[in-house]
């Protein structure tokens, strides 16, 4: 939490809701699903959490991942790219989704990009 | 002043809130989604990809923006979604402010919902994210 809230933040006790950026530390809880380096650079373009309700603090979460969607595009600033969605969702014990999360990172290679236009 | 269900307006502003992340913050935060690319801790690395410093990972965005919201929201509801388009590049030790507009008021699924354009603006006034945040009121 104090990498969100800075230092001397009271922790929530068992039982009380947690911050949903708790997130971004349970998704490294997961098998990391790490891309090939099929294009020499990447970027970040987007990524998201949802949340069907508020998350506990001692519950036991399921975590699951999958590389949802892959699509091409081609011109533009960044030349050829590939676009790769990973999608995690998050279930509680009694087998329900509670949260999901999801990453949209390019992969590109700017050999063929054309100067001025836009990406 | 306390947000609740009833007194949200399309329109209203959510609290701005005014940040300067630091590298100790990113190698926390580098540590602790273990992922660790250099132009995150080294300015070297950082400059070779042609920025001025060592850049603020984008997850970690996402979680002050979900921070600013569930700030402004206090104990009125949860945040149900919250999402971040990467325009540019936030650099360490520079100023950034989350803003936050409702853009909707509605009920859907018999709870009282809202919807947050949100930006984050660098010390220029640049938009670096643009995205959206859905707020759940419990009553």
């Amino acid at each position: 939490m104090d990498i969100y809230l800075g230092e001397g933040q009271a922790a929530p006790g068992d039982g009380e809701p947690v911050p949903g950026f708790v997130l971004a530390a349970l998704e490294g809880e997961s098998d990391r699903m790490d891309l090939p380096d099929v294009l020499p650079d990447s970027l970040l373009i987007s990524n998201e959490w949802q949340f069907d309700r508020p998350l506990r603090l001692g519950e036991e979460l399921t975590v699951s991942g999958r590389l949802a969607d892959i699509t091409e595009r081609f011109g533009g600033r960044f030349g050829y790219g590939l676009y790769f969605r990973s999608e995690t969702e998050f279930r509680d014990e009694s087998g329900e989704v509670v949260a999901r999360s999801a990453r949209t990172l390019m992969q590109y290679d700017t050999a063929n990009a054309r100067d001025g236009e836009s990406a | 002043m306390s947000v609740s269900a009833d007194s949200v307006r399309e329109g209203d502003a959510i609290t701005p809130l005014q940040l300067t992340p630091d590298l100790r913050q990113v190698i926390r935060f580098c540590g602790m989604t273990w992922n660790f690319p250099a132009f995150f801790y080294d300015i070297e690395a950082a400059r070779a990809q042609g920025m001025p410093g060592t850049l603020v990972p984008g997850p970690l965005k996402l979680g002050l923006i979900y921070r600013a919201v569930a700030e402004w929201l206090g104990d009125a509801g949860f945040v149900r979604h919250v999402r971040a388009a990467h325009r540019r590049p936030d650099i360490t030790n520079r100023p950034m402010t989350i803003l936050g507009q409702i853009a909707r008021v509605y009920e859907e699924a018999g709870r009282r919902r809202a919807d947050i354009d949100v930006t984050i603006q660098n010390e220029q006034g640049e938009p670096s994210v643009r995205g959206f945040a859905v707020v759940e009121f419990f009553h």
